[in-house]
């Protein structure tokens, strides 16, 4: 690694560093003082001590299980929920995006109820989606489709409608035809607006997912749901290291997202040059 | 008006003639009611195939407007067009626009092959035409570079390349040049009247500078302001091969005199 690299790491990565390292020792501070209680508030430490696997557990949570193994394995199947829930989204977004883009009638008649998955909220239908789905996985990527699907619509939309008129005249000039136009260049110049709309998406992907493991999934199969049980039994570390572990997750998507823009886009695209 | 006399460039074998253009009494009108804008009025124009030809006016005249109508983009509001020797909608016109408006994801070679790819000419042969045009216009050393690693010179070259890999028998140009500097835009000016030499092709070319449609031109056409009528037709007596110093003779200054004072009335009652 060059030392410009290096300094560009550290100038990027510093500065949310001391933010956390300020913001975790106060916490830590003002719950080893007193002044909240700590069955409100846990202290960074107990829950970063949920994640040290020779901890023993002595509450009931797990039955005595292994509450580090536990996290991981709910962690992996929140996992699965949501990035299902996001390829479905990517796909049908898409789909939906092109559709739309290919007649400005379509785009009136049909543009209001893609808003609605932007509107309807999700928490409320979640209890729905068990009556159709049944318990289970497709509960969770059903909600987590629900979620992420509209900045999907949304974001691909205003990149296919926003090719400057002179190409798309030179398309015409040429005789490229509708499907032409759309695959050399109505959807490269959309990729940018793509990308965007599936860094929204990831994140809300893994709140829709875990909002369906709320309704839908039992035992300790998921975050949702150990963050359900263990709230009945007023864990809170364990909530939030359920959080700080779905956060975490969001964040790998988000990520690999940024991985594959960077792919994609390091040769042309303003957004990726140096 | 007087109809302009027109040399034809030499065909080198192509047997496909170049096209001849002729509009009838055109006339282009934007919108209705009281945000009816006209834009073209009443224009009859004939256009000898090979010939070279400027159009200039003041900024919003609608000498684009024509070229956009010419080339298929624009309707005509009443009036005729007619493009002689036309053999499909596709092949025979390529246009140059304002900007290069080349595609930032594609290299120089695949954005000059594009015309042919959306043509469903095979690959192999579209990319050696593309870098055979490349070569044309000197961008052989640029081939694999994205639009954004050209300067704004090569840029406009890559677009021409572009417009030529098909061996369009009609080009239309409109203001290409106008982002450049001088010295670049006089270059390409000198670039793009040996490719007419070349290649047997009508040419028309829309620009604001009277001394680049009289050193490219073979004949210019100076239209009013808004809506457009044309005010002035001038053949361009000069040699057919024309160096860069040609800028700087009699003749040219006195050819530009004349378009420059069509183009800017000096009456006291005429337009500021």
């Amino acid at each position: 690694m060059s030392s410009g690299r290096l300094r560009r790491l550290l100038t990027t990565v510093l500065p949310p560093l001391l933010v956390l390292v300020f913001v975790v020792a106060g916490v830590e501070w003002i719950v080893a003082r007193g002044w909240v209680a700590e069955r409100l508030l846990p202290r960074p430490s107990t829950v970063l001590r949920v994640f040290v696997p020779s901890s023993p557990d002595p509450l009931t949570l797990s039955d005595q299980l292994d509450l580090r193994r536990t996290l991981l394995w709910a962690t992996w199947g929140t996992a699965k929920g949501a990035v299902l829930g996001f390829l479905l989204s990517v796909a049908v977004g898409t789909v939906v995006a092109v559709l739309l883009s290919s007649n400005r009638w379509v785009r009136r008649a049909f543009y209001p109820y893609a808003v609605f998955f932007q509107t309807v909220p999700i928490i409320a239908i979640a209890p729905l989606l068990v009556i159709w789905f049944d318990f289970g996985l497709p509960v969770v990527i059903a909600a987590s489709f629900i979620a992420s699907v509209f900045p999907v619509i949304a974001n691909t939309l205003t990149g296919l409608l926003g090719t400057d008129l002179a190409l798309r005249e030179m398309f015409r000039l040429y005789g490229a035809g509708p499907l032409a136009t759309i695959w050399k260049l109505r959807l490269p110049h959309a990729l940018p607006s793509m990308l965007t709309g599936y860094r929204i998406a990831g994140g809300l992907a893994v709140i829709g997912a875990i909002v369906g493991e709320f309704v839908s999934s039992g035992g300790l199969s998921s975050l949702g749901a150990v963050i359900d049980t263990a709230r009945t039994q007023l864990r809170t570390d364990v909530v939030f290291a359920a959080v700080l572990l779905a956060s975490l997750l969001g964040l790998a998507i988000f990520a690999t997202i940024n991985a594959l823009g960077t792919l994609l886009l390091h040769r042309w695209h303003a957004s990726e040059q140096p | 008006m007087i109809p302009a006399p027109s040399k034809t460039a030499p065909t080198y074998g192509d047997p496909q003639p170049a096209l001849g253009v002729s509009l009838r009494n055109a006339s282009v009108v934007f919108g209705d009611g009281p945000t009816r804008l006209p834009a073209v009025d009443n224009v009859s124009l004939d256009i000898a195939p090979g010939a070279f030809v400027a159009l200039l006016g003041p900024s919003g005249c609608g000498k684009s407007t024509l070229l956009r109508a010419i080339a298929g983009l624009q309707p005509l509001h009443s009036g005729e067009l007619s493009i002689t020797h036309r053999r499909s909608l596709r092949r025979d016109i390529a246009f140059v626009f304002q900007d290069a408006n080349l595609l930032p994801w594609r290299s120089a070679l695949h954005n000059v092959a594009l015309p042919l790819e959306l043509m469903g000419t095979p690959k192999s042969e579209r990319l050696a035409a593309a870098e055979a045009a490349l070569h044309r216009v000197g961008l052989s050393d640029a081939l694999k570079r994205y639009p954004a690693q050209l300067s704004g010179g090569m840029r406009m070259r890559c677009s021409l390349a572009r417009a030529l890999v098909t061996r369009p028998k009609l080009l239309l140009l409109d203001e290409p040049f106008a982002a450049l500097d001088e010295i670049t835009r006089q270059r390409l000016d000198e670039m793009l009247r040996d490719l007419w030499r070349e290649h047997a092709m009508t040419t028309l070319f829309v620009t604001h500078s009277t001394s680049e449609a009289v050193y490219l031109a073979e004949r210019a056409i100076v239209f009013s302001p808004r809506p457009a009528t044309i005010l002035l037709d001038t053949p361009i007596n000069l040699p057919l091969l024309r160096p860069a110093d040609i800028r700087t003779s009699v003749d040219f200054a006195h050819i530009a005199r004349t378009v420059f004072s069509a183009l800017r009335p000096s009456n006291p009652g005429g337009n500021p």
